[in-house]
């Protein structure tokens, strides 16, 4: 049955170039659609394939053909495990890139997606939470199967010692992949202190808060936590000195122009107000239109910059030469070392907050460093 | 006998898969065709496409002679006299024949008894398990003694006075044991005279003499296609008189002799029992399959058998983990091995042999789940072989069994 799903989707896809595939395509669909009806499944597919398939290896390598015969059943639930973990992935990833445009979703570190060439990353990389998404399917395509086994009445003769090691191990998996993905994984103890040196800052430098906030101008997160913070810094006037890093998130197409933009904004003196008009008036990857043409983007930001005063000669002469480029690089590099996951995290004296949903997260802690001090 | 000019007459034999040539040992499950009989059919089609007992232009009559003939040469084949071979699809219709037939004449009644053994193959099973839910007959099955042979001690004491009928295969298909047909027919005669006489030699007419006179079974059943003939074509020997006195199995053409709106006349034999069109090419093509077997003569098949089963024991014996069943003594066994292995199921062996080495086994239940499933819940393998097989092909399937058996165990 396991063989059957994969072979039902390699088949399938080889089945549309090849009609030679076609007859074990219907063959796999016959035994998965039994098994999905309840019946059971006839057509003794994975069994002829496993032959089939440990012959052909054998003729090649002997110790190769043996171990696929004796642990086809392992080796059909690891691909088909990998097949539905992939088929997940690829559909989140066509959900992400359908809404935000890109594969990875509005605050995404990563930057690979298959689907749009222009977004590969030189390295592909996992994350630790697709790393343990994966790991989870996986164990729990194991641990069914194990299980399945000890339930069964038939596959009495089946329980060895062999299979209750291995039932454990997948069991004791999947519930180390749901802790790390639930609990562990992505927590913000995990992220360490931001580099924020040579940056501006607002407020009392003497204050006894220091708040700063990792944002990335094209994240609608950060978006919206942006009424909080000018609430927060108004209640708390005097009180604190915020500080703001941008963190341009790779797997968005435009956010390092937006993020260059704001230094060239920043050599006029007038950083927190262009910060403000930006955020106004988004360059926001969930909107369609935005990612059409990098020049639509770049003409958003001079009319940001317009509408605070710039000398737009100096800012569009600033955007076009790239001057700061690498500046934006070195913050970016800043954050991914810090191990931010998402944006907006925010530092309250050391203290981290991931993405807070209310105002009463960052002002806890607020008034509990405040009363420390006092 | 000439293997080689025997091979060439095959030419599927030369077919290959994976650069190796075909090795055929799943002969009891049907056999290859040689040119003649290949050539049989299509000179039917090509030469005399008529159809039988009802024109009277030449192909007309070219055709009815060329199968008439061919009942002439299958009944001299068994010893039978010509009327009493009736061409059926194969061995399981000739069964079902003979159960239809005496079930409408209300033969079998309430309490009586049927007797047959556990290796029997399911054709000879499922028509007296019908009888047992529509006539109330009960259903005997006798056992095999040491050696797997026939427990002819028990055979005995089923047979009764209200025995309607014996019914055992000469050769099985496969545990191989050949029974003793003539002295099992002498013990159900002196027990119960009128007790029926049934003989499954679809086993062993292709492959040893068989005479039904010295036999002197009331029927003897066998199939076309695993004596060089073609699918869809067997026969049923059944005694003249008994034939006479049957009631017909279908009704319909050809099986008459004269038709009124509210009777008939049955036609003579054997033809009162092949209504409609019968299989006109497959008939005459195993006509010529029984003048090739002829030719080579059945003795010298039994013992170009023997000498291959010979071999093929001692080798099996030889690979670690794999165990025979069937009689020690050849002159007890057909040309067929049936064995499992310890570790390996008979599927798994099957497979790896046609996939590794084009050898053709055949696994399963043989169509006699009761007895392999006494020796083997999943089922085992089986080897058997014919006349086109040589010394060297078992050689290489045992020399590919123990391959396969050591690398995959």
């Amino acid at each position: 049955m396991v063989f059957c799903i994969v072979g039902l989707v390699i088949f399938g896809i080889l089945g549309i170039f090849s009609a030679k595939y076609r007859g074990f395509a219907k063959e796999a669909f016959r035994c998965v659609f039994q098994t999905m009806t309840l019946r059971k499944c006839t057509t003794g597919f994975d069994e002829k394939m496993r032959i089939r398939i440990s012959a052909k290896l054998a003729e090649k390598n002997n110790f190769l053909g043996k171990i696929v015969f004796t642990h086809f059943q392992e080796i059909s639930l690891l691909f088909a495990a990998l097949t539905i973990a992939s088929l997940f992935m690829v559909g989140l990833g066509a959900y992400n890139l359908a809404l935000y445009g890109n594969c990875n979703g509005p605050s995404a570190i990563s930057s690979f997606c298959a689907f749009s060439p222009e977004t590969y990353a030189k390295v592909l990389t996992i994350d630790r939470s697709e790393f343990f998404i994966i790991l989870g399917i996986i164990s729990f395509f194991f641990s069914a199967y194990y299980l399945s086994i000890f339930i069964s009445k038939e596959a009495l003769e089946k329980k060895k010692i062999k299979n209750k090691v291995l039932g454990i191990v997948s069991v004791a998996l999947l519930l180390f992949s749901g802790y790390n993905f639930f609990f562990y994984q992505n927590s913000p103890s995990s992220i360490k202190m931001v580099n924020t040196e040579g940056l501006l800052s607002k407020g009392n430098a003497d204050a006894p808060i220091k708040m700063i906030e990792v944002g990335c101008f094209t994240c609608p997160y950060t978006q919206q936590t942006e009424p909080m913070v000018s609430e927060i810094l108004k209640a708390y006037e005097g009180k604190i000195n915020f500080t703001f890093k941008v963190f341009p998130l790779p797997a968005h197409k435009y956010s390092e122009i937006a993020a260059e933009a704001s230094a060239c904004a920043e050599e006029q003196g007038k950083f927190w107000e262009f910060k403000d008009a930006l955020f106004q008036e988004q360059l926001q990857c969930s909107l369609p239109e935005h990612n059409a043409q990098s020049n639509d983007l770049k003409a958003k930001a001079i009319s940001a910059a317009k509408s605070i005063g710039l000398d737009l000669n100096q800012f569009s002469e600033c955007l076009e030469s790239g001057k700061y480029r690498a500046f934006i690089e070195k913050q970016k590099q800043d954050c991914i070392a810090a191990g931010i996951y998402g944006t907006p995290t925010f530092y309250i004296n050391g203290k981290v907050v991931v993405a807070p949903k209310t105002k009463e997260e960052l002002t806890s802690i607020i008034d509990g460093e405040l009363k420390k001090v006092s | 006998m000439d293997i080689e000019s025997i091979r060439k007459d095959f030419p599927i034999l030369e077919n290959k898969a994976n650069g190796k040539k075909l090795i055929y040992l799943d002969n009891a499950a049907t056999s290859l065709r040689p040119k003649q009989v290949i050539d049989a059919e299509l000179n039917y089609y090509n030469n005399c496409n008529a159809n039988i007992h009802r024109g009277l232009h030449r192909m007309s009559e070219d055709a009815s002679e060329l199968y008439e003939e061919a009942h002439k040469k299958v009944a001299s084949f068994v010893n039978a006299g010509p009327e009493e071979i009736i061409f059926t699809r194969n061995a399981t219709e000739s069964m079902n024949l003979i159960m239809y037939s005496f079930f409408a004449s209300g033969y079998f009644k309430r309490g009586d008894n049927i007797v047959i053994s556990l290796a029997e193959h399911h054709a000879n099973i499922l028509p007296w398990q019908f009888l047992e839910r529509k006539a109330g007959v009960e259903l005997r099955v006798c056992g095999f003694a040491k050696e797997f042979g026939l427990d002819y001690g028990m055979l005995e004491s089923l047979v009764d006075g209200k025995t309607k009928l014996l019914g055992i295969a000469h050769a099985h298909n496969t545990i191989a044991t050949i029974n003793d047909v003539e002295k099992i027919g002498k013990m159900l005669k002196k027990k119960n005279k009128d007790s029926l006489y049934l003989v499954d030699a679809a086993q062993s007419v292709p492959h040893m003499p068989v005479d039904v006179r010295k036999i002197n079974c009331d029927f003897l059943v066998f199939s076309g296609h695993k004596m060089l003939a073609p699918t869809g074509i067997g026969a049923l020997y059944g005694k003249k008189e008994l034939l006479e006195k049957m009631e017909p199995f279908l009704y319909g053409g050809d099986m008459i002799k004269d038709v009124k709106m509210h009777s008939a006349e049955w036609n003579d034999l054997p033809y009162k029992f092949e209504a409609g069109t019968p299989a006109i090419a497959q008939g005459i093509a195993l006509g010529a399959a029984v003048g090739y077997l002829k030719k080579i003569g059945v003795n010298e098949v039994r013992k170009h058998e023997k000498q291959l089963t010979k071999i093929a024991l001692e080798k099996l014996a030889g690979i670690k983990g794999i165990t025979v069943y069937g009689p020690e003594d050849i002159e007890k066994r057909c040309g067929i091995v049936l064995f499992g292995h310890e570790k390996l199921s008979a599927h798994e062996m099957a497979g790896l042999l046609d996939k590794m080495h084009n050898i053709a086994i055949r696994s399963g239940m043989h169509c006699a789940q009761p007895m392999v499933e006494s020796l083997d819940k999943k089922g085992l393998a089986r080897a058997s072989f014919y006349i086109y097989n040589t010394e060297e092909e078992i050689e290489t399937f045992s020399e590919a069994l123990k391959e396969v058996t050591t690398v995959f165990r």
